[in-house]
């Protein structure tokens, strides 16, 4: 019974604790074996957490066994990036070498929250060193290694969010927490075939986090489904005093059936332009597919500076979030060589250009707005190619040059998107299509994945060699 | 801007840098951050070319604090 607990998503897990087939206990030592013993092989782990992840797991039981049962995450195990604060001693390393030894006294609101759903942490998962805000362009940015997708040892596992997409594709746990301020959540997830999920600036509470960027930073699950995504929004989203940018406006999920609801997606002009060509192959079957439940129609945005727009904000804010560690000579110590001297240019940004970059965003959310009016989402590859060798330098990729509207545009907008598996290279390695919707529109981007999955059977492929033989 | 005029705000703001920071840098990382300065210069000229009105504000508003409840 155990093995055939991997792989499984959280629908289907909490129905097996709901129904009391399966223990919060016995499903936690399937997952905190894996941590221990597959984690290293994906440099995916920081810490696992056994001893709070059995505690938490025995008060779930009791609790089910009890008649309390809280919901679809009560006694599911999870994992969080290593940059949200936790209790009990658990280090909080930013994925830093400065850091490892760091130690916060309190829970990240997204971590109470799960553990108020009843959710069971059970691992710090690893991160590129301070979010990639040395500006990292090479895997090798992390004190715990380069990140490795479960898909091919020898292939990154995009970042900055590398061991909560690792773990999740791999099996080691069945969700993770991400965080995204420029594509941390939709690179990984590409990279590992795994649904990630980039919730609307303000859904959820950034209390507890590492701040790279306070207007960009967003948290967001990495799930096997986009069902699963919408599951743990629901439990984490939600206003938060300690965060003063969440939103009041309140998010429930809406997992009804879209069998029958027929969709309007918008592709934006030129998207494949900069992709490679599994990728692009990839995309086009899916647009073909998504024909069966949709009208798509070509658009196009604004024609504004989206990626420097995005630049000079997040080069403006972390240079003033790392202003200590820069000053401290911390840089110094981090794992990439590049990563030692990124953070000191930022120092030159002036402050009308941080303010202008300012004022364009809203140019650029107004225009955002009226573009996607029309449309439920809007599809796009998720990034411009497969996960490229462990020991490349990802920017200097020649197909992967060209810029990516849709991830500056978004994030500096704070819009919502979710990346789900489009299918494979001849390789054997995952692309990813996303759905990116208008703000507050989550409800409208899963069901479009919804309906996506449901019309292919990608996210039912999992890494040959990491799935239990029962 | 020209790419002259580019090159000299790059080395006047390079030197800012190498001014507080150039005593723990060694000559690649230097470099390094001259490309990331020419990087983050090109970035706000790209920015400042997009006409904007004097009434379009920032999009972040102050809002003066009551505590909840």
């Amino acid at each position: 019974m155990s093995d055939s607990l991997v792989f499984k998503s959280i629908r289907q897990l909490g129905g097996l604790i709901q129904a009391r087939e399966v223990s919060p206990t016995e499903l936690a030592e399937v997952f905190l074996d894996r941590l221990e013993r597959l984690g290293p092989e994906y440099n995916a782990v920081v810490t696992v957490t056994r001893e709070r992840a059995l505690r938490e797991a025995r008060r779930a039981e009791q609790e089910i066994s009890s008649g309390r049962y809280r919901g679809p995450l009560h006694g599911i195990p999870y994992g969080v990036k290593d940059l949200l604060a936790t209790k009990d001693g658990i280090p909080t390393t930013w994925g830093a070498a400065p850091f490892r030894n760091q130690v916060f006294d309190y829970d990240a609101t997204v971590v109470e929250r799960l553990g108020a759903a009843g959710a069971v942490l059970a691992a710090k998962l690893a991160m590129v060193e301070l979010a990639g805000g040395g500006g990292y362009w090479q895997p090798h940015a992390s004190f715990t290694g380069p990140g490795i997708t479960p898909w091919d040892k020898n292939r990154w596992s995009g970042g900055s969010s590398t061991g909560s997409g690792a773990a999740t594709g791999a099996g080691l746990v069945p969700f993770a927490i991400g965080s995204e301020t420029g594509g941390s959540i939709m690179s990984p997830s590409s990279n590992c075939g795994v649904a990630g999920l980039r919730p609307t600036y303000g859904r959820v509470s950034r209390y507890g986090a590492m701040a790279l960027s306070w207007t960009l930073d967003k948290l967001g699950p990495m799930c096997l489904t986009a069902d699963d995504c919408g599951l743990v929004l629901e439990a984490i989203s939600g206003r938060d005093p300690k965060d003063p940018t969440t939103t009041r406006r309140s998010f429930a999920y809406d997992d009804s059936d879209v069998g029958s609801r027929r969709f309007r997606f918008g592709v934006m002009e030129n998207v494949t332009d900069h992709v490679d060509e599994p990728t692009r192959t990839n995309f086009e079957r899916a647009i073909e597919a998504l024909g069966a439940v949709a009208d798509i129609e070509e658009m196009r945005f604004s024609d504004l500076p989206h990626e420097e727009i995005l630049q000079v904000i997040l080069f403006a804010e972390a240079a003033s979030a790392f202003e200590e560690i820069v000053d401290s000579g911390k840089l110094a110590e981090l794992t990439a060589p590049e990563d030692r001297f990124g953070a000191y240019p930022r120092v030159t940004v002036l402050a009308k250009d941080y303010i202008n970059a300012l004022r364009l965003r809203r140019l650029v959310a107004e225009n955002a707005e009226e573009a996607m009016s029309p449309f439920d989402a809007l599809v796009a590859p998720t990034r411009s190619g497969v996960a490229t060798p462990v020991n490349q330098g990802f920017r200097s990729a020649t197909l992967h040059a060209g810029k990516d509207t849709m991830m500056s545009l978004g994030n500096v907008a704070g819009l919502p998107a979710v990346s789900v598996p489009s299918g494979f290279s001849e390789e054997g390695l995952p692309t990813g299509i996303k759905f990116m919707g208008r703000a507050y529109e989550e409800n409208a981007i899963l069901a479009a994945a919804r309906a996506y999955q449901s019309l292919t059977e990608w996210h039912e492929r999992h890494p040959p060699d990491l799935v239990p033989v029962d | 801007m020209n790419d002259e005029d580019t090159q000299r705000e790059v080395e006047e703001r390079f030197n800012t840098v190498k001014r507080l920071y150039g005593d723990r840098l060694d000559d690649r990382q230097l470099e390094g951050v001259r490309t990331g300065v020419e990087t983050i210069v090109r970035a706000s000229q790209a920015v400042s070319a997009v006409r904007l009105e004097n009434g379009d504000e920032p999009f972040s508003v102050f809002t003066p604090y009551r505590e909840e409840g």
